[in-house]
């Protein structure tokens, strides 16, 4: 025994030394490298040289604002005006295996790849940085080419950001997009009922050669950078994804010639017109696209082509889905002898926002001549198709004329933001200095100005009239701006601009009225804001190409009124007869067909079904029909299809996006089936977050598998949290000491409020769950109820998290309801605590706010062992199995291959590939969230968090128990109880419902209270 | 017609040779007699029956009754009813909010409508004023429970709060819906908006019908103001239009104060200050699941609601005759 033991603390030694030996020598040899001018890793260099967002402005009003680089218009502003100038003819190549300096781990350097030979550096996200050392020859502006290959990642495009010098030259250099490219794997398949199936997708990876330019599409031409006569240093900085790189040039700018360059030239060398000749092309089959999301989709129209009849045909291309900048799709066409050709598109764009679209056309990888590098398709009144030729968009005017050699060609249409960059950057410097204009007026008067007080605005803040001035008129120029760019039509966008410029006009006019209009400024921020979206979404359809002879009448495309009279009688006569609960192919029901309900949108279904065809069904023999129905449907405390259908006994056999409370309530009355009986449940338990499985366990049964899972976060304005000073919370007592801090500027500290709530996401369920409590029940050690099914609320852990949480309200007077996400958008609200649905309107609809928030996990108590207890829940939804299915086996089958890794990790790429940012997938499944395309930093905030998941028990009666504790709040917030009394109350009513309950059932009621659940 | 007739009399026909010689008892006669008039009925009866009588039949069963709606219900007599009456207080608060709520909001929006759809008849442009105040009832409860939740937000930005906070009223924002001093006054101010406008409708037409030489023999016999005109004149004659709008009240106000109250301020709603007797069957029907119980709740609904109309009923009918 003795001797085992001495083993194993001789092994336990050894291995220490052996780590230790292994450390030295890649210290040391690190300084060696050093020395000998080899590339330097800088992992041990003190993190003081910590990314600098930015310098601080202190205004006069105390005011401090956090003012990035100059942006790009800016930086070429001032190139003007110090004179700088296009370099000729030098070009500079950077040595790009011999980096000088990195960050994180080494990348390695490769000497071919698909293709190509040289030094390729292989640069993996785990290499935060390289730099490179350049000896520039002579003065001036330059372009940055770089060769590159999107290498296998997470698929979603390619960022870093540039520095030169350890300085970002401009704003724009912090975002850096390299694309990927994508290809449909084959033509798309139709499905038993006839609809067509869209084809999967494939990343096609292929070398590129790019000039950097910005990546929001905001600005026509590559970056100039100005760099003067000597060593310059090149820093690449990674932001998501890996790369390789074979070059990176400094080269002289150049722009493609002007259309009647291009014209006297095709005189010049005698261009003829092509013979009659009239090429067709479907937009739906591109060769090439950079984004799985834009792809080939469904419309209905009468003359688009291929006709749908009534059936779901993909024919058409783009959609809304293709609106963002750098989405480019390419097509391929072959004319059959060399000369001057015209070019055209059946298009569809009259969106609400009834702004141009903007693509940059280019013709074998290039663009022709400068009029394309930005051409506008104008919205149409009437909201139909049209045949738009390139160069007579506007109605008039001649086409223009292509020059084409016999045989194959390319056409590439990038989205851009085209002349809407002008308006976006003029309202993104009026919301800015708006939202400071509001804080500095804030300092004066308090979030919550007392009428009837003058405040002698003009004297304090002497800038504030002449800013406002300064402010309307710059909206009144873009107003011009985008009517004139709109052919003269004004786009909503301008009514909206005059109207914000004119209640700032009238707000110069009488200063001191602001403080009263506070909160119309803030409105009038955010609807700039939500311009600022709009404006650069440019969103578009394709029906065919056309490729003709000049001469020829290509028409216009358009359907008549009876055409489209009658087509829309035939679609409505044939929904008569189709089914659209099904997805997909339907089957006829057998021994070997199981059915699955979901209760989420149609895409969603979609991708489900095409999952369970491509991968489920082929290696289990087991046929899936899917049938769709509204999200929500699904859940307990409702009048939902669940209950009808084991009411009537027409039951599917599996059942998804179910809510958290249905399983336990249906298993009582054996509705759904007990899966711990199959035998590898347990196994599969293993992918969740055990605290996740707690919902769905009633007296020995688990009913349910968790699919979503969703949590409570904390969110923070990093930039006003650096203003003022502060560092996110930790714990809830220094969130407590932070609490007047905010309150003192203004500001609040946001909590998820009880009752009812808009908006979906954690507060959909206020009837099941009262997301604020949990934490502190659970931090301070409270459980909800005794491992015999009585309340635990009435033991001192308990009384103490609810007096912590009723505190919150009653001490600290934090708001008690309010719109988060528009508060912090205006940073009223700089920090708070919310669920999964704020971080998608975070990462989607915010865009002015990019890279000035963070998420982290919750704040927690610290334990007496030093860690800080962050313990919170957060329902998901579920996947049941119901009880009267004769084919529970099959069904169990799916249910584990659904919510498996493999397919949840493909799921929510799929998902977040085809409809975005918005559908991100919240899996429960924990192995499948580090696969998918969220950003590292907030996977590893939401796995922390998870950490500490534990969601609360749901048994017989056990609705009462929110029920009551809202009923505890509202008598101690609002009506002044004791804490005790209230929850004291809470408690004897909970009680006796779970005791009748319990009774109604004939469970045993045994009322002698123990400590806590868990013993 | 003739054919219809003698397609019955056919039918007689074929039955009468058999039973000739029982004597007719007296369902026979009558069926003789008005057999196709009951044809004519019966479309309508099979309606009537299948989607009112067996349904309401079924309830009142059922109210005897454990059903978990799930399982197949099981007949326990009385106890549903004695539990409802003896020993469920909430029950007793729910009443005594719905007869709150209808005791008011119904007569309000009663004499509201009327008096509404008065004045605007002496107006000229009626359409237009009809269309603005009929709009309201045309939307569903959960269209317009959106606006007006924005309205009586807890939030410092909620119309309501902003407005008195901006006014001096007010120093914090009040919590409308969450607060039990506030959510059954919010609700009825809410019914009284919705409501108006289909009594609102009624009554206008019913104005149009008046006839107008009753106005002129009135003038004849003294009367000299336009309120003795309504009193006198207009009201009694509009009497159908009256008891018409009083039974759609009582309806309306036992049943629609339930779908305000229910996405306004939850179900169930804080502390039971804006249950009605409807959201109380809905709990135990939806999230208890327990039928029976929820039925006898129907039943005793339907006895009220039922009674109420009875008694207005009677109330308006013994005055004139």
């Amino acid at each position: 025994m003795r001797s085992l033991k001495s083993w194993t603390v001789w092994t336990n030694l050894s291995l220490a030394v052996m780590l230790l030996t292994i450390s030295i020598p890649t210290a040391a040899s690190a300084a060696v490298y050093a020395q000998a001018s080899q590339p330097k890793n800088d992992a041990e260099e003190e993190e003081g040289e910590k990314e600098k967002e930015g310098t601080f402005i202190t205004h006069a009003t105390g005011v401090i604002e956090v003012k990035l680089e100059p942006n790009y218009a800016e930086t070429l502003e001032s190139y003007a005006k110090q004179g700088y100038e296009w370099v000729q003819d030098v070009e500079v190549p950077v040595d790009i295996k011999n980096f000088t300096r990195f960050r994180g781990r080494e990348p390695e350097v490769l000497s071919e790849l698909d293709g190509r030979t040289g030094d390729i550096l292989n640069w993996q996200e785990e290499t935060e940085w390289l730099e490179w050392r350049v000896t520039v020859p002579k003065t001036g502006l330059y372009n940055l080419e770089l060769e590159y290959y999107p290498l296998a990642g997470k698929r979603a495009s390619i960022q870093r950001r540039i520095q030169i010098d350890g300085e970002y030259p401009f704003q724009e250099a912090r975002r850096l997009v390299f694309v990927r490219f994508w290809k449909d794997k084959g033509l798309p398949t139709t499905d038993n009922q006839g609809n067509d199936r869209r084809p999967g997708q494939r990343e096609d990876p292929r070398w590129e050669t790019v000039r950097i330019i910005d990546g929001d599409g905001m600005y026509p031409w590559p970056f100039d950078f100005y760099l003067t006569e000597g060593e310059h240093v090149i820093r690449l900085i990674t932001v998501r994804e890996p790369i390789a790189i074979r070059s990176l040039k400094l080269i002289p700018p150049a722009r493609p010639p002007t259309y009647a360059e291009v014209q006297s030239m095709y005189a010049e060398k005698g261009y003829k017109n092509a013979g009659e000749t009239l090429i067709r092309h479907q937009a739906e089959l591109p060769v090439e696209r950079t984004e799985a999301t834009i792809r080939m989709e469904y419309t209905s129209g009468p003359m688009v082509d291929p006709y749908s009849a009534g059936y779901v045909r993909l024919n058409a291309y783009g959609s809304y889905r293709w609106r963002r900048a750098l989405q480019a799709a390419t097509w391929e066409f072959e004319v059959p002898e060399d000369g001057l050709y015209k070019i055209a598109w059946r298009r569809w764009q009259a969106y609400a926002s009834f702004l141009p679209s903007a693509r940059r056309i280019l013709i074998d990888g290039k663009v022709p001549f400068q009029e394309l590098n930005s051409f506008l398709f104008t919205p149409d009144n009437d909201r139909d198709w049209r045949i738009v030729t390139f160069g007579e968009e506007a109605g008039e005017g001649e086409p223009y004329l292509f020059y084409l050699t016999k045989g194959k060609h390319t056409l590439t249409m990038e989205v851009t933001v085209g002349p809407s960059a002008e308006t976006i950057r003029a309202i993104n410097k009026v919301v800015t200095d708006l939202s400071i204009m509001v804080r500095e007026i804030t300092m004066i008067t308090g979030v919550n100005p007392d009428p009837y007080m003058e405040f002698d605005l003009t004297s304090r803040i002497p800038t504030l009239v002449p800013r406002l001035v300064t402010n309307y008129e710059l909206l009144r120029e873009q107003v011009d701006h985008m009517t004139m760019v709109n052919n003269g039509v004004k786009p909503n966008v301008a009514n909206v601009l005059g109207e914000v410029a004119f209640q700032l006009e009238d707000m110069a006019r009488d200063p001191e009225s602001m403080s009263r209009r506070l909160s119309d400024l803030s409105a009038s921020q955010g609807r700039l804001s939500q311009w600022l979206l709009y404006l650069r979404e440019h969103p578009l359809w394709l029906d065919y190409l056309l490729v003709s002879n000049p001469e020829m009448d290509l028409g216009v495309g358009k359907a008549s009124i009876f055409r489209k009279a009658w087509a829309g009688f035939m679609n409505f006569l044939s929904s008569f007869v189709r089914n659209y609960y099904g997805v997909g192919s339907i089957y006829g029901d057998d021994d070997n067909t199981i059915t699955v309900w979901v209760a989420r949108g149609r895409e969603w279904g979609m991708i489900m079904k095409d999952m369970t065809e491509d991968d489920f069904t082929p290696a289990t023999g087991i046929a899936v029909n899917l049938q769709v129905f509204p999200p929500a449907q699904l859940s307990a405390g409702s009048v939902n299809v669940l209950l009808l259908s084991v009411a009537s006994g027409v039951t599917p056999d599996v059942a998804t996006g179910v809510l958290p409370d249905v399983p336990v309530e249906f298993a009582i009355r054996n509705g759904v089936a007990n899966m711990n009986k199959f035998l590898d449940y347990q196994e599969v338990t293993t992918r969740f977050r055990p605290g996740a499985l707690l919902p769905f366990r009633w007296e020995g049964g688990d009913y349910a598998i968790p699919e979503t899972q969703d949590f409570l976060m904390m969110f923070y304005r990093t930039d006003i949290f650096t203003e003022l000073g502060l560092t996110p919370p930790d714990t809830w007592q220094d969130l407590y000491n932070m609490i007047w801090l905010l309150q003192q500027r203004g500001m609040d500290f946001f909590f998820p409020p009880v009752g009812v709530s808009a908006g979906g996401g954690i507060y959909g369920l206020a009837e099941s769950l009262v997301p604020g409590f949990l934490p502190f029940l659970y931090q301070n050690g409270g459980d909800f109820y005794t491992d015999r099914g009585l309340s635990a609320l009435d033991s001192p852990e308990a009384l103490a998290g609810f007096r912590e949480w009723t505190e919150l309200y009653t001490n600290y007077k934090i708001t008690q309801q309010a719109d988060f996400y528009n508060r912090m958008r205006t940073g009223e609200m700089p920090i708070g605590v919310s669920g999964f649905f704020t971080y998608i309107l975070l990462s989607v609809a915010a865009p002015e706010l990019e890279g000035r928030w963070e998420m982290l996990p919750l704040p927690g108590k610290r334990r007496p062992d030093g860690q800080v207890d962050r313990t919170s829940g957060g329902y998901g939804q579920a996947v049941v199995i119901m009880d009267n299915s004769d084919k529970q086996d099959l069904a169990w089958e799916w249910s584990k291959w659904w919510t498996s890794t493999r397919a949840q990790a493909r799921f929510g790429e799929e998902l977040e590939a085809l409809i975005g940012t918005e559908a991100r997938w919240n899996t429960a499944n924990v192995k499948a969230l580090n696969q998918l395309p969220f950003p590292q930093k907030d996977i590893e905030a939401i796995q922390e968090q998870w950490r500490w998941f534990k969601e609360q028990p749901v048994t017989l009666g056990g609705y009462f128990t929110p029920r009551h504790i809202i009923n505890a709040w509202n008598r101690v917030v609002l009506q002044g109880w004791n804490a005790r009394e209230a929850l004291e109350e809470a408690v004897k009513q909970i009680d006796r419902e779970l005791i009748r309950k319990r009774e109604e059932f004939g469970l045993p009621v045994d009322l002698t209270k123990t400590k806590g659940g868990l013993e | 017609m003739a054919e219809v007739k003698s397609s019955g009399t056919g039918a007689e026909a074929t039955t009468q040779p058999r039973e000739s010689a029982v004597p007719k008892t007296g369902l026979q006669r009558l069926l003789a007699q008005y057999g196709v008039s009951y044809a004519f009925l019966l479309p309508y009866m099979i309606f009537f029956f299948a989607f009112l009588i067996i349904p309401v039949g079924v309830a009142i069963w059922l109210s005897f009754t454990y059903f978990n709606m799930l399982e197949p219900p099981r007949v326990i007599g009385w106890s549903n009813y004695r539990l409802l009456f003896l020993e469920d207080d909430i029950f007793v608060l729910s009443i005594r909010n719905t007869l709150f709520f209808a005791f008011i909001t119904g007569p309000v929006s009663l004499t509201a409508s009327f008096l509404l759809a008065w004045f605007i008849n002496q107006i000229r442009v009626r359409t237009i004023y009809a269309l603005a105040f009929y709009a309201p009832s045309l939307t569903s409860a959960i269209a317009m429970a959106v606006v007006w939740r924005i309205v009586f937000s807890g939030d410092r930005y909620g119309y309501m709060n902003y407005f008195l906070m901006r006014m001096g009223i007010i120093q914090e924002p009040f919590l409308w819906l969450i607060d039990q001093r506030t959510m059954l006054p919010v609700i009825m101010f809410v019914m009284l908006w919705m409501s108006m406008g289909n009594n609102f409708l009624v009554f206008l037409a019913g104005l149009q019908t008046v006839n107008t030489e009753l106005y002129e023999a009135g003038k004849v016999d003294g009367i000299a103001h336009p309120l003795q005109e309504m009193w006198y004149i207009t009201l009694p004659s509009m009497k159908p239009q009256v008891l018409f709008g009083v039974i759609n009240a009582v309806v309306l106000m036992f049943s629609a104060g339930f779908e305000i109250s229910l996405s306004l301020a939850g179900l169930p709603s804080p502390l039971y200050a804006a249950h009605m007797i409807l959201s109380h069957l809905y709990d135990y029907a939806f999230i208890r699941f327990e039928m029976g119980y929820a039925a006898a709740i129907a039943v005793i609904l339907f006895i009220i609601t039922f009674g109420v109309g009875q008694g207005a009923l009677r109330l308006l009918a013994t005055k004139d005759e």
